[in-house]
């Protein structure tokens, strides 16, 4: 990850920055933050193909014994006959460094937390795109990601995702009894693989997590460029 | 022990052959990718008994049960016991291994991989729960009549401790470990192959490894380090290569597996066998490329004083310097911290003494209001959150040097044993079971001897019990002791002939706590230094002392350049170039406007300009004039949206600063602190986010109130208990997924049926007013603004 690459904008927006001048001090933080991920970060990432099976309104992976879980994630794959499930993480390091900044200045801390989100984010973009490079070859499109969490998908099936990537040891990615993956700065997905045309392409707001407490849906804007917000 | 020796005979005598994968085996056997293998053991022994017969056939040694993840987290829902479950897969192992010829049976051996779960602070599992998961497990195994256990997998250095101690405190089986490491040359947690093998060497495993991780090809570096780093066995298990991203299929032939992995055996390896995507193929394989070969004879390794957390190892070697500030001892605001919870502030000073350049950290908890050993059971990894500095427990009382030692990730220093017979008996055997370091303080039953022949006698006999138990030369330190020089003048030149007689005639590292010898007289910085310069060139390599002392460290900085210990002195011109760099604080005028500084979050600024404020105004009235107006002005910015949380917070770290100095000068006069109210605050339990609740506190703190900080993952209980003991009148609870609103509920209800009168404010990404209403809560704070808002309304201040 080179450091043109973290993106101030999708930092500042973690951060509710609703425009107000930046001070020095500020500026300082956001630049002492990014050089601390880049410094710190250990991106890791896998991912794996299943073919799905469509069982009336279950939605299962072949040669597994696990279905998708709600009925957002089968509008999501409408149309799929293949999945990617993927995870990534930004390591275990990154912690550490949030967790000293708390002790020390906490303004870095939530700078450091913001800059290690986008960093995540980055990571799962960039993963997708390898992934898209791969389906292109194989004549098929990567629809976009839905995580364990968004829309009526149970957080526990975070567990199932990780047992079969085997994130423990290809990663280091682990899932608490509370079904938060540690480390914290890592994300599980779950992508369609389409051999026609993609049949939907941005769920809105309805799926999302951040939905209730979303600042921008608040300000009637989305994280979705140019588009109003749904749902 | 027959087994043990029989094992470490043959692996030290000839190559000892482990088994490959088991769960490649299942699946290619019709196993669904996310069933629990597992519960095949109970479900269809035969299948598993028909895999073991394969590897015995193809020349294994040694067979793993199908193991892997048999504990109590793992095997929920499943409805089994682990022990149900582990006994089957002893007696499936059993069945296939007992098919030879008597007196050949293959071994086998209990596996035993991760939790699952991850430990603190990366996850919320303690290492308590760890230790009680792996016992289970061991207990059954050792039951079903496993010959040794074998861990493996292991990325987290604190579950390989806990594994370990588990094997040896219930039963006398032999230790295989093996972590798994990546091409950087560390651990998922970032645990370092040496610090793997010191500690699991310490910790009295058998052989130990590297398994899993990346393919024998990649695994060179880090075998090679391993092999270097201790005098053990060293075991390989790699995958069959690296895994094809998209289908999982590795990439390694038999053939090709078995030549890389016999050059990893030139280095030194002697037990090997395979992990994911091997089959009975690659272990036949592998035992036809080392026909008729035998292990290397390893090279006797250097026999240095190493210590380490497991993400750094400090080698003793030149001046290393151990700080001394996490000690109670004269320090009144330290023992406050202790006694009031404040973690915050002891973390603090671990942090500032590892910038300032200290390579190993004091800690001492002894205060006598305290429980000593539960403090620094919660201390000791508290501070391992924040820094990787190798730490020393210190203390009088060997309970807490246990309660520390065990505590502690990695291999500690134990701070301190006298030549008092009674000491030495308590205090080695628990430096030998965690393979310590220790300190031996040159004192014994009949007082410090005069003389520094004395001192050294006494150090000779400390030497020779710690031999006695088995604790390495190497790990057994000196302090020749420092006396104060105004109460008896010959004592500097005694100390310091006696550190330089225990360097030269023991070969044993010396410590010593450099600034006792100033008591009583003027300018004792100048003392110190010219002191601690005195003790290292007679020999002292770790100087007991304030790192933030800069004069102290530019000392040590200029002995190092001195005694070619700084090549090129690239150290010490770093060192003094930055310090001429760092830009020189501009004194602030008296009138400057605080409400400006604290706005614009100047911290150096807004504490000068109150330090000019407090010549002439009350302490009291300053606050209430100045400070907190500037407060609300920030906070209303913050509202309105003009400033964003970080300069919310880089405000609130400036008036900190301004209101650290009115409690400081409070103190001093004994005056009655500013406090308007005791508030505690928690993440509640299952949720490991705490930044939100972080945030609460530090404004929260400006606003004067005093918080108790429970931390995340809080169970409901420990809340109660807070609340109860300290008579609060308002608890915060934190959470941010929707999965622990459940447990803030039930936190809740617990505080309303323990009878507390206590007010509930509840905050959180996912929370609604209308879910606070509904469990209960009486207020909801949105953000910390918020929070103080609900704080005003109870304590009506």
């Amino acid at each position: 990850m080179k450091r043109s690459t973290i993106n101030r904008t999708e930092v500042l927006r973690y951060l509710g920055h609703s425009g107000g001048a930046l001070d020095a001090q500020v500026e300082a933080q956001l630049d002492r933050a990014a050089e601390l991920v880049l410094e710190l970060v250990e991106p890791r990432s896998v991912y794996r193909v299943f073919s799905l099976n469509r069982d009336g309104d279950v939605l299962r992976l072949q040669g597994t014994n696990v279905a998708l879980a709600g009925e957002d994630i089968l509008v999501h794959l409408e149309g799929a006959d293949q999945c990617v499930l993927m995870a990534v993480t930004m390591g275990a390091p990154i912690e550490t460094a949030i967790r000293r900044a708390q002790v020390a200045d906490m303004a870095l801390a939530v700078i450091l937390n913001a800059t290690a989100d986008a960093a995540v984010e980055q990571i799962c973009n960039s993963l997708q795109s390898e992934i898209g490079d791969w389906a292109k070859m194989e004549s098929l499109c990567l629809g976009g990601r839905f995580s364990p969490g968004y829309g009526d998908m149970p957080l526990s099936q975070q567990e199932e995702i990780c047992n079969l990537l085997h994130t423990a040891r290809r990663i280091g990615v682990s899932v608490t009894s509370q079904y938060l993956l540690t480390p914290r700065k890592s994300i599980t997905a779950v992508l369609g693989l389409y051999s026609g045309q993609i049949a939907r392409r941005w769920t809105g707001c309805t799926a999302c997590l951040a939905r209730d407490n979303c600042v921008l849906r608040k300000a009637g804007r989305t994280c979705e460029k140019s588009k109003s917000p749904v749902g | 022990m027959r087994n043990r020796n029989r094992l470490l005979d043959k692996a030290l005598s000839g190559f000892l052959y482990l088994d490959g994968a088991m769960g490649t085996m299942l699946q290619q056997s019709g196993l669904n990718a996310g069933e629990n293998p597992m519960c095949l053991n109970i479900t269809n022994p035969d299948l598993i008994t028909q895999v073991h017969r394969q590897y015995v056939a193809a020349g294994s040694d040694i067979l793993l049960t199908n193991t892997f993840g048999t504990n109590r987290q793992k095997l929920h829902g499943t409805g089994y016991p682990p022990g149900q479950i582990i006994h089957a897969a002893v007696s499936a192992a059993r069945q296939a291994a007992a098919r030879q010829a008597a007196g050949a049976d293959t071994l086998v051996a209990l596996d035993v991989g991760p939790i699952g779960e991850l430990l603190a602070p990366l996850g919320t599992l303690t290492f308590d729960d760890a230790y009680d998961l792996f016992r289970e497990q061991v207990e059954a195994g050792r039951n079903a009549g496993v010959d040794l256990v074998f861990i493996e997998t292991m990325a987290d250095l604190n579950e390989v401790r806990a594994a370990i101690l588990a094997v040896k405190e219930c039963s006398d089986l032999p230790i295989f470990v093996t972590m798994t490491f990546q091409p950087d040359g560390r651990t998922f947690t970032g645990c370092l192959p040496e610090s793997f093998a010191m500690v699991a060497g310490g910790l009295g495993a058998d052989a130990l490894g590297i398994n899993c991780s990346t393919g024998p090809r990649e695994m060179r570096d880090v075998v090679a380090r391993i092999v270097a780093a201790t005098d053990l066995p060293v075991i390989v298990k790699p995958n069959a290569g690296l895994p094809d991203p998209a289908t999982g299929i590795y990439d390694l032939s038999p053939a090709e597996f078995a030549a890389a992995v016999a050059e990893l055996t030139a280095l030194g390896v002697s037990v090997v066998g395979g992990c994911c995507g091997t089959s009975p193929a690659y272990i036949t394989a592998l035992k036809d490329q080392l026909a008729g070969a035998n292990p290397i004879v390893r090279q006797p390794r250097a026999r240095n004083s190493m210590v380490c957390s497991a993400v750094r190892t400090v080698e003793i070697s030149g001046v290393q310097v151990i700080g001394e500030r996490i000690n109670p001892t004269g320090k009144r605001e330290f023992r406050q911290a202790l006694i009031e919870g404040n973690l915050d502030y002891i973390l603090a000073q671990a942090i500032s003494q590892e910038v300032a350049g200290a390579d190993l950290l004091d800690v001492n908890v002894g205060v006598p209001e305290l429980d000593e050993p539960a403090q620094m059971a919660r201390i000791v990894p508290a501070i391992q959150s924040v820094t990787g500095l190798p730490l020393v427990i210190d203390s009088s009382n060997p309970d807490a040097l246990e309660a520390g030692l065990r505590a502690y990730c990695g291999k500690a220093v134990v701070n301190s044993i006298s030549g008092e017979q009674a000491a030495l008996d308590r205090i080695l055997p628990l430096v030998k079971q965690y393979g310590a370091s220790v300190v031996g303080l040159t004192l014994d039953e009949q007082g410090i001897p005069e003389t520094a022949e004395g001192r050294l006698e006494i150090a000779r006999r400390i030497l020779n019990a710690a031999l006695a138990h088995g604790i390495p030369r190497e790990d057994v330190f000196i302090d020749c002791l420092t006396l104060t020089v105004s109460a008896q003048p010959q004592g500097a030149t005694e100390t310091r002939k006696a550190v330089r007689m225990v360097r030269q005639e023991l070969g044993l590292q010396a410590v010593l706590g450099v600034s006792n010898i100033s008591f009583g007289l003027p300018n004792r910085p100048l003392i110190n230094q010219t002191f601690l310069t005195m003790a290292l060139e007679a020999g002292l390599t770790l100087p007991i002392c304030n790192p933030n002392d800069q004069g102290m460290m530019d000392a040590i900085a200029a002995f190092r350049l001195l005694a070619l210990a700084d090549p090129g002195g690239a150290s010490f011109i770093a060192r003094f170039s930055a310090q001429e760099a760092a830009p020189v604080p501009v004194a602030v005028a008296g009138n400057q406007d605080i409400t400006y500084a604290i706005c614009k979050g100047l911290r150096d600024e807004a504490r000068s300009i109150t330090a000019s404020l407090l010549e002439t105004w009350d302490e009291v009235e300053l606050v209430q004039t100045l400070l907190i107006p500037a407060l609300d002005q920030v906070g209303q910015r913050f509202e309105a949206g003009e400033l964003f949380l970080p300069q919310l917070l880089n405000a609130a770290g400036a008036a900190g600063g301004a209101f650290d100095l009115i409690k400081e000068r409070l103190t001093r006069r004994g005056a009655a602190p500013l406090e308007k109210g005791t508030i505690v605050l928690a993440t509640v339990a299952g949720d490991i986010h705490d930044i939100g609740k972080n945030i609460v506190k530090v404004i929260l703190e400006n606003y004067g109130y005093r918080v108790i900080d429970l931390g995340k993952d809080v169970p409901p209980e420990q809340v109660v208990e807070a609340v109860v003991r300290e008579n609060i009148r308002l608890v915060g609870l934190s959470a941010l997924m929707t999965t622990t609103l459940g447990s803030m509920a039930d936190t809740i209800t617990r505080l309303k049926s323990a009878g507390c009168a206590c007010k509930i404010m509840v905050g959180g990404a996912v929370l609604t007013p209308e879910y606070a209403q509904e469990i209960g809560a009486d207020y909801y704070a949105r953000d910390a603004k918020d929070g103080v808002a609900c704080a005003r309304e109870v304590f009506g201040a």
